[in-house]
């Protein structure tokens, strides 16, 4: 009698264990769609499937893996995750990435059955990269109700080491980069500014990084310990993370092939264009995450 | 460090940094120091001089019945030129030349850009004539 029981019961959570693996693989889809949307709707990103230079984006789709994993273990930082744990989130949120890509780009007709494989498969790969992110994002961001933490009340108190603030920095940045660095405007536009443009262009994207994480007074927003001076934090944080978005900047400026043949000062220019959309990427990745 | 407040979702900066947090910020203030001010000298030192752009053959190779001669398009001068056009002409003792073109989207200031031109007669035995034939401002 007793172990019967204790079978049903184990059937029951077996069963309940089952629905809350599937609703999971939904929200990471729903998140890889959301997320992903505007880049599986962006041309350039198609061409750049099959023609940017196969190992740099293979370079891509490695960096990738432990980027999702880091995000995983951030995401999951609350229900105290393990790295295994996270390794197997950021594997099924990278296939949730492909498999929504593919899915989508072949609704829209982009990815046909006459294309050559190497048109077909670069497609998928280069938009499987943002909608990864996504699909991980969407489990934490669209999470639903109270219904993930039952098991344990969250920490009241958690501490982010200045590597990981410097990082979730560089995921929003990247981020937002993927999205904008592959359409021919930010070039069009390094090649309309002046210097003047660009130089004014720094300092709002410095002042506008500063700005959503200390005073917009946002959900998330970061404040300083005791009453250090509130250069403090701009000299810690909002400016190694304009630095930190510059090297993602040139980062994605090269994967996509926007830097060859080009001379330093046009790619500078090309960087701090991509870096206004890279610096609020990064600061409200700050808030969110 | 940063300590988050999950019930309010609050972080606050710690108030006894480590010191690589300050290093790194001064690395920072560096770095964002020097990109404005190399900017900022080739924004005083800015010459508004037009586009230099001239054309170059890197090589040429049959392609099929035809000919593809390899080319590149430099601009050396301080600004940047769009749609740059590229004409070129292969001019045959006894029959009439015959002419290729192809537009750069842009030539950007100080930088190479490669294309190739197509031909039906043979460029390497016949004289290759190379020219920018017009831009557009950006």
């Amino acid at each position: 009698m007793q172990t019967t029981r204790y079978l049903l019961r184990m059937m029951a959570d077996n069963q309940s264990e089952t629905i809350r693996f599937a609703i999971g693989l939904l929200r990471g889809a729903a998140g890889a769609l959301i997320f992903g949307i505007p880049m599986l709707m962006t041309m350039e990103l198609w061409f750049l499937g099959f023609y940017m230079p196969r190992e740099r984006l293979l370079l891509l789709l490695g960096v990738n893996f432990p980027v999702l994993v880091l995000l995983a273990r951030r995401i999951g930082f609350e229900h105290t995750f393990t790295w295994s744990e996270a390794a197997r989130d950021a594997i099924v949120a990278y296939a949730l990435g492909i498999l929504t890509s593919a899915a989508i780009l072949a609704l829209l007709g982009i990815v046909m059955e006459d294309q050559p494989p190497r048109e077909w498969v670069g497609k998928i790969a280069l938009q499987a990269v943002p909608a990864s992110i996504g699909a991980l994002l969407g489990r934490s961001q669209l999470g639903g109700q109270q219904d993930d933490d039952e098991e344990q009340e969250p920490a009241e108190e958690a501490s982010t080491s200045y590597s990981g603030e410097l990082f979730m920095m560089a995921v929003g940045a990247l981020f937002l980069n993927l999205n904008i660095a592959p359409t021919e405007e930010i070039i069009a536009i390094s090649y309309k500014m002046t210097h003047w443009h660009s130089m004014a262009t720094i300092v709002i994207s410095i002042v506008l990084m500063h700005a959503f994480v200390y005073a917009a007074q946002f959900r998330g927003t970061h404040t300083l310990a005791g009453n250090a001076p509130a250069w403090h934090a701009l000299v810690r944080f909002t400016l190694p993370g304009y630095i930190v978005t510059s090297l993602i900047s040139v980062y994605v400026l090269w994967t996509f092939g926007r830097l060859d043949d080009t001379s330093l000062t046009q790619a500078m220019m090309s960087m701090i264009v991509l870096n206004f959309p890279g610096a609020v990427g990064a600061a409200s990745a700050r808030l969110v995450l | 460090m940063t300590t988050s407040n999950r019930q309010q979702k609050t972080h606050t900066e710690t108030g006894k940094p480590h010191w690589i947090e300050w290093l790194t910020g001064i690395v920072s203030t560096v770095l964002v120091l020097a990109l404005m001010s190399w900017i900022g000298r080739e924004a005083v030192l800015a010459d508004s001089r037009p586009p230099d752009l001239s054309v170059r053959m890197l090589q040429i190779e049959q392609a099929g019945a035809l000919y593809r001669v390899d080319i590149e398009l430099q601009n050396s001068g301080p600004s940047t030129a769009a749609s740059v056009r590229v004409v070129g002409k292969v001019t045959p003792q006894n029959v009439p030349s015959e002419t290729a073109e192809v537009t750069f989207d842009f030539a950007p200031a100080e930088s190479r850009t490669k294309g190739a031109l197509y031909f039906r007669t043979d460029p390497r035995s016949n004289p290759l004539e190379l020219m920018p034939s017009g831009f557009t401002e950006p």
